[in-house]
């Protein structure tokens, strides 16, 4: 008994000792009976929220009772309705206590006054012709003194010709541009001595001839724009234009059709992940006007992540775009706001429904680059049957199959490699293709004879394999954990763009090599040498515009 | 006991609460707006149409929208060797709530049979003061934008962070390149590691015969501004990058004479 009384008094010390520790900490929740929102009550900007405002607070609580308001920068007021002003810019948390019931909190942004600047003058700003000049507005209801100090960019002139690269004071006059592309005029002002955020715009500066234009997707950026002016005048540079479109996040393909730039983007998630719910997706399809001015969402996928658009191609008033590793589906260029399902958007094609199935094709043969030449479909594979697949659509079957298919007759290029992408370039009849295979990496060059001969022998590629004028390669990183996916899913050369008026081919580098730096490049027939295009920028999908302009 | 439990659970979870006003028959209203992109301070065109089966008209219509504020920063350190070093943050956070922005009359003689409802185009206005702001990669440093976009302290807790992972080779590659020594040789042994068969870098044995970062070295790198320490000598650039850009989540509500509104569905628009 006495054993039992020492084991019970352990044991309760034991249990007591362990509930100290376990203590639920009690957490004040907000209360949903609690509620308010808030408005800028002056006359002007009563959108901007801007320091000094009078912001009105007003409770819609079901809860009754003593209503109290801390603004979060340190100050209190009490009352249903209440008003308000923030001396400094900031994001506050407004938090509103109503006696006896509890609590609701609500962020504000606070923004601080800054100079809106726009150009003068509208339509066609022409790089060394046009010359322009800048209206400002500054919101200044204190009437306090004004600084202003202006920044120009490399290659600004002044009225007088002479190059202008700071003004101190309200009015600069009228500038012209000596490069072309957006052209970052900053306007930095004090206010009562006070600095206040950068007045910034990028003025689209166009070129004085009619040229195509190249479009890409910057990784972590935005949608860039590029004249291919070559041999503009000695000392004018082309610099790219910000679209102000985000590129999204793994935006593998673009494709430019008639006025507009199709930005497949196949969400976060592009690697494999076990999405065991089917609803990782988060990729989607954004058509993008070709002066930038209008976005609009051609389709999104909230289904499973493998769904996501990954590579495409348009032709006949239809976007043929893959999944990750099942098939081609088709979308009509006209659609908008769609949302991604397999009964209005079935497989045009999969892996099962070729005869290549079992015989060359596995389950999940991984995705790549896409497309027709000469109404043959040249399917780019990087995993679980590697090369390029080409078939016709008669080859289609109607059913999935298991395998035993009937091989169709226009065969596989470039068997057990890894083809990333591919453009052919009708006019001169050469296709362009790249590859990461170890040893073989880079991009080539070959009439389709040539491709056809090539078949799965790696050594015959070597002729076909283009160079830097330093004698390098290109060669796309492949090592896992320094660029994007592993094995089959390299991001590697994801796209190929030609410009039809001069040959020349463009794609985007993420260097594996340390000896070549990454940037967007291209082929140059003319010189026979790939060059550097824009040096250090990391890329995705690139397009081309072959319409002639000026601007866009 | 089931059904109480039942009742309990509604009680907390009522989803035909949360969702819908029981009893109202509210109007129905669809809506589009002109692209998803816009620049900060323009106006956003959209059309809409709407109707009611209710028995009160409909009065006005409404714009509300919310802000969103997506912000990245990525700081790195080209000089270390052994590692790389790089700080990044992503946030989104909701900084403003919901609010009108605007209203738009109803019109009667808007009514369009073809489509069975009322229709019009027009347009929302949205705010300068939400224009993205990316600062990448600059050729100059400046001290004043690294504190407003990273706050006060973040620069001596990025060096003090860095140096606690520092090794011999990242000591030497940034001494020597920044021109802080001409030599390094008193600072670093090598060691032969029995496990590779190569050798291994190490600090010399002090006095106590630890192998602790040499005085000289440490009393050095608090010498060293912020700026040196994240520029990259290949490309002459800064490593750092700051975005801060703003989306709008918009709705369109139309109201009947008794106030009971309809919503249509909520639009994300990004502003640039």
């Amino acid at each position: 008994m006495k054993i039992f009384n020492y084991l019970l008094t352990i044991f309760t010390a034991l249990f007591l000792y362990s509930c100290v520790d376990n203590d639920p900490v009690i957490e004040e929740l907000p209360n949903p009976d609690i509620a308010f929102n808030y408005s800028v009550i002056d006359a002007e900007y009563q959108i901007d929220y801007y320091v000094g405002a009078n912001i009105e607070f007003v409770s819609t609580s079901v809860a009754a009772g003593e209503c109290t308001w801390d603004f979060g920068d340190g100050t209190l007021a009490t009352g249903e309705t209440v008003t308000h002003k923030y001396k400094k810019a900031g994001t506050y948390t407004v938090k509103l206590t109503i006696a006896d019931a509890g609590y609701q909190s609500k962020p504000i942004l606070i923004s601080d006054i800054k100079p809106i600047v726009s150009p003068n003058k509208t339509g066609l700003i022409e790089v060394i012709s046009t010359s322009v000049g800048f209206n400002v507005e500054l919101p200044n209801p204190e009437k306090l003194t004004e600084e202003y100090h202006w920044i120009f960019p490399e290659g600004t002139l002044d009225a007088a010709g002479k190059p202008i690269a700071t003004f101190d004071g309200k009015d600069p006059g009228n500038v012209t541009f000596s490069n072309v592309g957006s052209q970052v005029v900053t306007l930095q002002v004090k206010l009562g001595g006070r600095q206040l955020e950068d007045g910034v715009i990028k003025v689209p500066v166009a070129y004085n001839l009619a040229v195509p234009t190249l479009y890409y997707a910057v990784k972590g950026g935005n949608i860039m724009a590029l004249k291919l002016a070559n041999n503009p005048p000695s000392g004018m540079k082309i610099n790219p234009f910000d679209m102000g479109t985000k590129s999204g996040q793994h935006p593998l393909n673009i494709l430019f059709n008639d006025t507009s730039l199709y930005v497949l983007d196949c969400g976060r998630q592009f690697t494999y992940v076990d999405d065991k719910d089917g609803n990782l997706g988060d990729g989607r399809i954004i058509v993008m006007s070709k002066d930038g001015a209008k976005v609009e969402t051609m389709m999104t996928n909230t289904g499973a992540a493998f769904n996501d658009p990954y590579y495409g191609y348009i032709e006949g008033g239809q976007l043929y775009f893959s999944d990750r590793n099942t098939g081609l589906s088709t979308i009509g260029l006209k659609e908008r706001n769609k949302t991604l399902n397999r009964t209005d958007y079935p497989y045009y094609v999969q892996n099962a429904t070729l005869g290549y199935y079992g015989q060359g094709l596995s389950y999940g043969a991984m995705n790549a680059c896409f497309g027709k030449i000469n109404g043959v479909w040249y399917w780019c594979k990087t995993y679980n049957g590697n090369g390029i697949f080409r078939f016709t659509d008669a080859d289609i079957l109607k059913i999935a199959i298991t395998g035993n298919g009937v091989l169709p007759t226009s065969g596989i290029a470039l068997e057990s490699m890894t083809p990333k992408s591919f453009v052919w370039d009708a006019k001169n009849s050469l296709v362009y293709f790249t590859l990461y295979d170890t040893g073989y990496e880079g991009l080539y060059r070959c009439t389709l004879a040539q491709l056809n001969e090539i078949g799965s022998n790696k050594e015959k590629l070597v002729p076909y394999r283009l160079k830097l004028a330093n004698g390098k390669t290109v060669t796309p990183v492949t090592e896992t954990g320094k660029g994007e996916g592993s094995t089959g899913e390299f991001i590697a050369i994801c796209q190929l763009a030609l410009d039809e008026n001069d040959g020349c081919v463009y794609f985007g580098l993420r260097s594996g090599d340390a000896a070549v730096k990454s940037g967007l490049m291209r082929y140059n027939p003319a010189s026979g040498f790939i060059e550097y295009v824009i040096e250090g920028v990391d890329v995705y999908g690139v397009a081309v515009n072959k319409t002639k302009s000026k601007l866009f | 006991m089931a059904i109480s439990l039942q009742f309990i659970a509604c009680e907390k979870h009522d989803m035909m609460d949360n969702d819908v006003i029981v009893g109202q028959m509210a109007p129905q209203v669809y809506w589009e707006p002109a692209s998803s992109t816009v620049k900060a301070g323009e106006n956003v065109p959209f059309n809409v149409q709407y109707y009611t089966t209710s028995t009160e008209d409909i009065d006005h219509l409404e714009v509300w929208y919310n802000i969103v504020e997506d912000e990245t920063k990525a700081v790195s350190s080209p000089w270390m060797s052994t590692f790389t070093y790089s700080v990044t943050s992503n946030k989104s956070l909701e900084k403003r709530i919901s609010q009108k922005i605007s209203e738009y009359a109803h019109h009667p003689n808007s009514w369009n049979d073809s489509v069975r409802a009322f229709m019009f185009k027009s347009t929302f206005p949205t705010s300068n003061t939400l224009a993205s702001v990316t600062w990448t990669k600059p050729a100059t440093f400046d001290n004043e934008k690294m504190i407003k976009y990273f706050g006060n302290s973040y620069m001596t807790q990025f060096k003090d962070s860095l140096f606690k992972l520092m090794k011999p080779k990242d000591f030497q590659k940034m001494y020597l390149g920044l021109n802080l020594l001409d030599n390094f040789k008193a600072y670093i042994d090598s060691v032969k590691n029995e496990n590779t068969g190569g050798w291994d870098y190490v600090f010399p044995k002090d006095s106590q015969g630890n192998r602790t970062t040499p005085k000289v070295l440490v009393d050095i790198y608090s010498t060293i501004p912020f700026s040196d320490i994240i520029f990259n000598k290949t490309t002459n650039v800064y490593d750092v990058d700051y975005s801060r850009s703003y989306r709008i989540n918009a709705n369109m509500k139309a109201f009947d004479k008794k106030g009971v509104a309809g919503l249509g569905i909520v639009k994300e628009i990004s502003l640039n």
